[in-house]
């Protein structure tokens, strides 16, 4: 890479920090009532963070996955990750109660979901990977229906439900914007570093992986191990996201492909803080037109389904024409 | 024995039709039918028999708009679900919801039907357009295609309130099927009728437009009066029931395992099975959590979602399914969406 090139994409990073900055002070101060200000404040910078914390999880894991499977149009929750997590979470109530302390400790029951979810995904995705033989066009339509599969399992039980324990689930379940999940603040923010302390090494050599696997072993990697591990690392981040507030499936393919045009280049450390840090304007930005000009009405995440699929297919006709 | 798996399936058929009969909350019984307790009639009249006749059409319209659409597009993985025209219909109706409030069935199912083609033909001219080179692309953009729709129709949804109006369209189930509101699926009938006379039409273009064209077939007529079909048996089902997922996609292609791709042959034990299968899909919905009911939507989303798994990786490793059953008559795999049309 040359001086020039690295030195406009600092930039760039420069640039995106300080428009989510602004963004988030606007976030904080937009219409902001003085008699409850201590209110309001503490209301918004729990979400504010929440947001955060998500951006930073849907984005640097959106990128891994696609450079791990070599391919631009996939993100993890494309695959159905989260309806997993929201599956996994709906198990654990249907099965131990609401009133066990596993549902009412938010924290201890997230530790629960994010193992059983570590898991789960293993077994299900690496023999999902296996039996397509890597074709990574198989593993999306596989990972599209599975998310119906989960869905529908999930509803089931719901629906099988005590109307009681529905209610109490529900609170934790469909979060969204509005209504985030923040007491796991802090233990998300331990698992996540955590997570990167432990994945140091692999997240270092991700430019090599991306090179393909005979490469990536020529050049003294453990293809596999790293490979299962980051899998791991990208399957945990989607839970600490899905856990906070909810499914949201196209965030993750727009803002990986988006900072990819921004930044033109391979380099990890750029592709991850550009795509974490788009998804923070994105997230927040929604989050302030939301809130003020349609006034709750309508969730972000609606508006991010509408968006994403039509860049999904926007991408499609690009890859054609290329 | 030419016919011997339609006699099978047409016995199994009838058994089940009549076990179905018989499952609910109210006991009903025969010798009470025969003996003539008023009651016991009522319910039958009311609420059973629509329900069957409503199950018997939904799984024989599905399974045939899915075969229609599947044999023009050239494309295993088309199906209604898979092409958007589910969702359409969905936002059809909500259409007619917003504009016209005290819309009757019939003026709801107007808006369904036109939905449901309009969004059909755009997503066949997108990907004839686009002329991928992988199977599993085409299903890929029509699952794209309908969360777009849906997210749409969800948006329009919220900002109008009606998420609670339109949810008994969202989700498919049979509870609500009652005599006097559910007679659009008989729409099913003839339209199904007529797919099987213009049958060998599709195959021909099915087989792409220059070959068509050869026989004196007008390629473009045929294709979109097959799609219309499909959309429109889709939309009578999607305005009563509510939208019922990947039995347009699994039944066609279990079928055309056994009895190859020749819809002539196929259309007859493709609607038998299509039958079979919601009519189980329902009975499980009915018996889990008796005396209350899973809509079949969920049931048939779990079972369905597990059986279409199996048979992509059955087709990855074994390549076209109807080779691996009938050996004698290979012939090489369907390729693209319209690998005939590149002129």
């Amino acid at each position: 890479m040359t001086r020039a090139k690295h030195g406009s994409n600092v930039r760039k990073v420069i640039a995106l920090v300080i428009i989510v900055l602004l963004a988030a002070v606007l976030y904080i101060f937009v219409n902001v009532n003085m008699k409850y200000f201590s209110y309001a404040m503490k209301l918004r910078i729990l979400n504010l963070i929440v947001m955060i914390i998500t951006a930073f999880c849907i984005g640097s894991a959106s990128i891994v996955f696609q450079s791990i499977i070599n391919n631009t149009i996939v993100s993890p929750c494309l695959l159905g990750m989260n309806s997993l997590y929201s599956l996994i979470h709906t198990l654990v109530v249907f099965f131990f109660g609401t009133t066990s302390v596993l549902a009412r400790n938010a924290n201890l029951s997230f530790a629960v979901d994010v193992v059983l979810m570590g898991i789960a995904a293993t077994i299900i995705y690496g023999c999902l990977f296996r039996k397509t033989k890597y074709n990574v066009l198989y593993v999306l339509l596989a990972g599209t229906i599975m998310t119906t599969f989960f869905a529908s399992v999930q509803t089931s039980l719901v629906r099988a439900m005590d109307p009681n324990e529905y209610d109490t689930l529900l609170r934790t379940l469909v979060a969204s914007f509005n209504n985030v999940n923040a007491d796991i603040i802090a233990f998300a923010l331990i698992l996540i570093t955590v997570l990167i302390f432990a994945l140091r090494r692999e997240l270092a050599i991700l430019d090599v992986i991306t090179l393909g696997k005979e490469q990536a072993v020529n050049l003294g990697v453990d293809y596999d191990r790293t490979i299962r591990r980051l899998l791991l690392g990208v399957t945990l981040f989607i839970a600490v996201a899905t856990a906070m507030v909810g499914p949201i499936s196209f965030l993750g393919l727009i803002i990986a492909n988006l900072s990819r045009q921004l930044f033109k280049t391979y380099r990890h450390t750029y592709l991850i803080a550009g795509s974490a840090l788009t998804g923070m304007v994105i997230l927040v930005g929604g989050q302030i037109i939301v809130e003020h000009v349609f006034t709750y009405s309508i969730p972000v995440s609606v508006f991010i389904t509408v968006g994403g699929g039509v860049y999904f297919l926007c991408l499609l006709l690009r890859h054609r024409r290329a | 024995m030419k016919h011997g798996s339609t006699i099978i399936l047409t016995v199994c058929l009838l058994i089940l039709s009549v076990i179905s009969l018989f499952i609910g909350v109210l006991d009903v019984n025969i010798s009470d039918l025969l003996s003539g307790d008023l009651k016991q009639i009522e319910i039958f009249l009311i609420s059973r028999l629509p329900r069957l006749l409503a199950i018997l059409c939904t799984g024989v319209g599905m399974s045939v708009a899915g075969l229609i659409m599947q044999q023009l597009c050239r494309n295993k993985f088309v199906s209604p679900t898979t092409g958007a025209t589910i969702s359409s219909a969905q936002f059809g109706i909500l259409l007619a919801l917003l504009f016209m409030p005290a819309s009757t069935l019939w003026s709801r199912a107007l808006f369904a039907f036109i939905a449901a083609i309009l969004g059909t033909w755009t997503y066949v001219c997108f990907i004839r357009r686009i002329q991928f080179k992988e199977v599993v692309m085409v299903p890929l953009v029509g699952i794209m295609f309908g969360n777009i729709i849906g997210g749409v129709t969800k948006y329009l949804a919220y900002k109008y309130s009606m998420t609670q109006a339109l949810s008994s369209w969202l989700t498919g189930h049979f509870s609500a099927v009652l005599r006097g509101r559910y007679e659009i699926v008989y729409l099913v009938v003839p339209l199904v009728i007529t797919a099987f006379i213009f049958a060998n039409h599709f195959n021909i273009a099915g087989m792409g437009k220059e070959f068509s064209k050869n026989l004196g077939v007008n390629y473009n007529v045929v294709l979109f009066t097959g799609l219309t079909i499909a959309a429109l048996i889709t939309a009578s089902i999607v305005v009563v029931v509510g939208s019922i997922s990947y039995i347009g996609l699994i039944v066609p292609n279990i079928a055309a395992m056994f009895k190859g791709d020749k819809i002539r042959g196929t259309l007859i034990d493709t609607a038998l099975f299509g039958a079979i299968f919601v009519i189980i899909c329902d009975m499980i919905g009915r018996i889990v959590i008796a005396p209350y009911e899973l809509p079949i939507e969920l049931i048939v989303g779990i079972v369905g979602s597990l059986i279409f798994i199996g048979l992509l990786f059955y087709r990855l490793n074994y390549g076209n399914w109807s080779n691996r059953f009938k050996p004698a008559r290979r012939k090489p795999a369907p390729s693209v969406t319209d690998g005939g049309d590149k002129s």
